[in-house]
């Protein structure tokens, strides 16, 4: 297996040019023994000796691209949402928001992505470096994604201009991580349709009383 | 196991056991249950280590008491109209989330079903304000602000699930300012939820279906 260094020196997250091939190879290794290890052992039970030996690949290797186990579970933590969580365009607002819903829901109730969150949550309470990582790459970044939806609704008619977007994505989404994150209760197709309806039916609400 | 308030007999100083709650509850934020012990509590409190062994048995008795002093408040809200218990709600939400307890919270959602005794405990406090948040809307379903056919969950997860977004979102350099003052949005929050399921009730809204 790898081990030696591959001309791909910008490390596996350079983006907008395909990774040597060696080199992906061993980036994918490194991911999957990281997801693998975390389901088996939890966050603590996590290390770089026992990543590197799971994924055979030399720890050199693997500290020349992340300075530690949590960028390397942020990664495919990241990977992983990045084609779990693909903006859907269905022509509706409400379709959009539906099956986007449903996509999250799956993404974050399936191992291992609802456990590294979690880890990764957990990490960031007493870590304030992994807290602003976290919402840089995840949060804000979803967010960004997320107003597209409303956007396009905006702009079709369907949501009223003057239409708080972000308090929207905080009600429209923030139900579905308090269940998973915190209640544990389903986030099933019935939950979903009757959280984007009543959202939906506010935000028209809204913009009737203050037109 | 079963967890028992301090049972030593000494009048308890209630300052001084939100103190100590207090750093209890920063050093299982900081440190999680693996590095949660009587005596780095005591220092951190700036007291004495008999002092806390006096009050507490043991340390998941200390977590459970500091859980239960600084976590649930949901309980006592009863502001007589429902828009204004729905805001104390979400503020309450905010503070929790934001506020001084928040590392410690959400560190507990991660981590409380492994401690043992401390995951009970937390269940309960979880249990009994989500059923205190119900009786917040059926009471103002009972008063006529609201239609009897209100989607009481969805009501209560979108405020619940909003808030909570609402905090892990916001940038680390203006949460201060949002823990120093989280009426704003907690009204923000509630006015928009409220149109929805109340269009002709207490908001400004009308013309509603």
């Amino acid at each position: 297996m790898p081990g030696s260094s591959p001309a791909d020196a910008d490390g596996p997250r350079a983006k907008g040019r395909a990774p040597h091939r060696r080199s992906d190879r061993a980036r994918v290794a490194v991911l999957h023994a990281a997801d693998d290890l975390l389901v088996e052992r939890g966050y603590a039970g996590v290390t770089i000796e026992g990543i590197a030996a799971r994924a055979g690949v030399a720890k050199q290797t693997i500290y020349r691209w992340w300075p530690s186990k949590f960028e390397i579970l942020m990664d495919t933590f990241l990977e992983d949402a990045a084609g779990a969580l693909e903006i859907p365009d269905t022509g509706t607002v409400d379709g959009d928001l539906r099956q986007h819903l449903r996509q999250l829901a799956r993404f974050l109730t399936t191992e291992p992505a609802g456990q590294v969150m979690r880890a990764l949550i957990g990490q960031a309470q007493h870590d304030a470096d992994v807290a602003r990582t976290f919402q840089r790459r995840f949060l804000d970044e979803r967010r960004a994604l997320d107003r597209i939806i409303l956007e396009r609704g905006v702009a079709r008619g369907e949501l009223p201009g003057g239409t708080d977007l972000d308090l929207v994505i905080d009600m429209i989404y923030g139900p579905v991580y308090h269940r998973v994150l915190l209640t544990g209760l389903p986030v099933d197709d019935r939950f979903i349709d009757g959280l984007v309806t009543h959202v939906l039916a506010a935000a028209a609400a809204s913009a009737r009383s203050s037109s | 196991m079963t967890v028992t308030r301090g049972t030593a007999g000494r009048p308890r100083d209630p300052e001084l056991d939100r103190r100590i709650a207090e750093a209890a509850l920063d050093l299982f934020a900081d440190a999680g249950w693996a590095g949660f012990a009587m005596e780095a509590v005591a220092r951190r409190a700036g007291v004495g280590k008999a002092t806390v062994y006096l009050r507490w048995s043991s340390k998941e008795a200390l977590l459970t008491d500091a859980v239960m002093l600084l976590l649930a408040r949901v309980a006592d809200v009863d502001t007589g109209t429902l828009r204004g218990d729905l805001v104390e709600l979400a503020a309450q939400m905010l503070d929790l989330y934001a506020g001084r307890t928040s590392r410690a919270a959400l560190r507990l959602n991660v981590e409380a079903t492994a401690i043992p005794g401390v995951a009970e405990h937390y269940e309960a406090i979880r249990r009994s304000s989500v059923l205190a948040a119900r009786a917040i809307v059926r009471r103002g379903i009972a008063r006529g602000e609201l239609p009897a056919g209100t989607p009481v969950t969805l009501l209560l997860d979108t405020l619940a699930g909003g808030a909570m977004m609402h905090a892990l979102t916001t940038p680390a350099d203006k949460v201060p300012d949002l823990a120093r003052d989280t009426r704003p949005y907690a009204v923000r929050l509630v006015d928009f939820l409220m149109r929805a399921v109340a269009p002709t009730g207490t908001g400004p809204a009308a013309g509603g279906p």
